[in-house]
């Protein structure tokens, strides 16, 4: 706990949600399910949940994250509660506890990681903020790309001095995470891929010793795979799968090779918990360019006139997060009639122009068109511009004409 | 070709501009205004009501701070306006200089010169009651090589045009009258006497303006007033009219209101 408060790091899973505040060692652990007494209105979370499981008269939720994600709000289970509703009150549980247990009731940040963030997630995280009386600047979002990225950054350099791969097997399956560090530039970049390796492994097979057998057998040619020709400084194991290792001696042996080994069970909290403390932080401990899912992996731009000179404005920075990357700026138009984006992939050299034609605006004198200018990103590929005619005050009086347009960048 | 990246400016109170009817949110606008109409802003503009705005509504102490200075040390409004028009960065350095030296050229005028063409802008802007104010202000100076008799004539007929357009008829024709007197040659203010009397025949004029409508010249003003009624006609005000007469009561009364508020607005800046 800090001084003024909470700052909370939470994975959010299907089965499991875990919850890690800033300075605390503790874990704690929640299934993701909820329950309560048809006819009183108190939820419950945790190992009360299966007593409510027993008696008649109760309901018990679980798998509702899918339900919450779902695009049509409306949809409801056999209950009668909407997904959004049910993760609701399930969250504000989960918090209850941690601030009970932590004596405090203020919250500086809560950073909730996911295996995706999309943007329908997104509305629907944006609305439980709201319902837990979270600020929405003390709010967000990440990846487990990107609490991946931030828990290995706080480990020790010589962890990450070459690429860092990260096996998760749990009960979505199998994916692989890696991390790469691009030293030289003005600011180090650090981008993470991540996959599904689509090899048929599950949890299933750890209950037979046939099954675990061929479960190291395939994670071997897996990491073969994926760790052949590259330079490795260590390798991750999280997730159910990995917490013993002795199936998989195998698997074990070809990760080991002149490479540190590190289980971690509760990796992607602990990242999530360490943004949260990075953005109280007076000064970031994180001080790199972050390329993951859930960022952005081009910089867009357009060149303005300031100070009578022309200039880049970067609208949107590789590296932010898609969802926090909004701004809104005003421009007068001089002897101009489109806009002009410039976008600048991470990966690729070209420059890519983009032009938005300012049809539809009233013919003025020059200078005398101001136009507000709002982006946003409804995913991190795909930008959202809004441009809209102000008019030039009482001078020229603004139509509120609106041209909006859709760039994958 | 390019786009000027403007900063977000607080305005809450806009400045008002009577002169012009409008109000700036902007100092975009502000800058705009300075630049196309020097004749309005060039004497006393920069106030404490102009500084106050922008210090507070646009958020700029500094130039605020250094407008105060400048004014309590008797700094010319010139420079003023100047240092507003470079702070902004509206225009570019050329248009700055360009500006400086459109000042220049009208501080050079004759001040009767300057003042005359400072009343003639306001009568451009329909501000007839300011115009009226600085031609009467024109009229008492002390006659030099540029204040002759020809000079009075002109500026008594600009004085009868305000009275004219403010339905004053009778003003109107004793200012005509006397810029007559100043210059009997000019046959053109016979004619506006002419038009006077047809918009008012009840209005007593001078027999020797009588004697001058001649049947000739009757016809010819007479197909003047005519050309000018076709013109009124034509025009986009009458048609802006008609057409909302053709619509419904409903939408009819909510556009009419308008009208007549920006009427009123247009009648109380005339005075």
């Amino acid at each position: 706990m800090s001084v003024n408060g909470l700052v909370i790091g939470l994975d959010l899973c299907d089965s499991y949600t875990q919850v890690a505040c800033g300075g605390n060692e503790k874990i704690w652990m929640f299934p993701t399910v909820i329950g309560k007494k048809k006819e009183e209105d108190g939820w419950r979370i945790g190992q009360d949940v299966y007593l409510e499981k027993l008696s008649d008269d109760g309901i018990v939720a679980r798998g509702f994250l899918s339900y919450a994600w779902k695009k049509d709000p409306a949809a409801v289970n056999e209950f009668g509660f909407t997904g959004q509703e049910l993760l609701q009150h399930f969250l504000k549980q989960v918090i209850a506890k941690v601030k009970q247990e932590q004596n405090t009731e203020r919250i500086l940040q809560l950073v909730v990681t996911l295996p995706e963030v999309n943007s329908q997630i997104m509305d629907c995280l944006l609305y439980c903020a709201d319902y837990l009386d979270v600020p929405r600047n003390r709010f967000h979002v990440i990846s487990y790309s990107e609490s991946f990225l931030y828990y290995i950054l706080s480990q020790k350099k010589e962890v990450w001095t070459n690429q860092v791969a990260l096996f998760d097997f749990s009960k979505a399956g199998l994916w692989y995470y890696e991390m790469r560090v691009q030293r030289g530039g003005r600011q180090a970049m650090v981008t993470a891929d991540c996959q599904q390796i689509e090899n048929g492994l599950t949890l299933d097979l750890l209950d037979t010793f046939s099954g675990m057998k061929q479960a190291d057998r395939m994670l071997y040619i897996c990491g073969e795979r994926m760790l052949s020709k590259k330079l490795f400084s260590a390798i991750l194991l999280t997730g159910k799968g990995f917490e013993k290792t002795d199936w998989s001696s195998g698997f074990m042996k070809l990760i080991g090779k002149r490479r540190k080994v590190y289980a971690e069970s509760h990796l992607y909290v602990k990242g999530a918990a360490l943004k949260a403390a990075d953005f109280v932080a007076e000064e970031t401990a994180f001080p790199y360019i972050m390329i993951c899912e859930g960022r952005l992996k081009a910089t867009v731009s357009m060149e303005v006139l300031h100070d009578e000179r022309l200039t880049q404005l970067v609208v949107a920075a590789s590296g932010d997060s898609w969802y926090e990357a909004k701004s809104i700026m005003e421009f007068i138009l001089d002897q101009q009639n489109e806009l002009v984006l410039q976008v600048q992939p991470v990966d690729a050299k070209g420059i890519r122009q983009i032009k938005i034609p300012l049809e539809g605006f009233p013919p003025r004198p020059n200078r005398t068109t101001r136009i507000r200018v709002r982006v946003a990103f409804s995913d991190e590929k795909t930008m959202v511009i809004a441009i809209q005619d102000k008019g030039f005050g009482e001078l020229f009086p603004a139509s509120d004409a609106i041209i909006r347009k859709e760039i994958e960048i | 070709m390019s786009l000027i990246l403007c900063r977000m400016e607080p305005v809450r109170n806009p400045f008002e501009v009577p002169e012009l009817g409008v109000h700036l949110h902007s100092s975009q606008e502000l800058c705009y205004v300075i630049y196309n109409n020097p004749l309005l802003v060039m004497d006393d503009f920069v106030d404490n009501r102009l500084i106050q705005f922008i210090r507070k509504d646009l958020n700029m102490e500094p130039l605020a701070e250094k407008l105060e200075n400048w004014k309590r040390s008797g700094e010319s409004s010139d420079n003023m306006l100047l240092l507003i028009l470079t702070h902004c960065q509206y225009y570019t350095s050329a248009e700055v200089s360009q500006y400086r030296q459109t000042l220049i050229d009208y501080r050079k005028k004759h001040p009767a010169e300057y003042g005359k063409e400072r009343a003639d802008y306001l009568f451009g802007k329909k501000q007839y009651g300011r115009a009226i104010r600085l031609y009467e202000k024109l009229l008492e100076m002390e006659p030099d090589l540029v204040i002759n008799d020809h000079f009075f004539s002109r500026v008594l007929c600009c004085l009868g045009a305000c009275q004219a357009r403010l339905f004053r008829f009778e003003k109107a024709y004793q200012a005509y009258d006397r810029a007559y007197s100043y210059d009997r040659q000019n046959e053109g203010i016979i004619e506006k006497i002419y038009y006077l009397k047809s918009f008012e025949p009840n209005m007593p004029i001078a027999q020797r303006y009588q004697a001058a409508f001649t049947n000739a010249r009757q016809d010819k003003w007479e197909k003047r007033i005519m050309e000018a009624k076709t013109k009124g006609q034509e025009s986009e005000a009458v048609k802006e009219l008609d057409e909302l007469f053709l619509k419904d009561q409903a939408q009819r009364l909510p556009g009419a209101s308008a009208m007549v508020k920006k009427w009123k607005k247009e009648y109380r800046g005339m005075l």
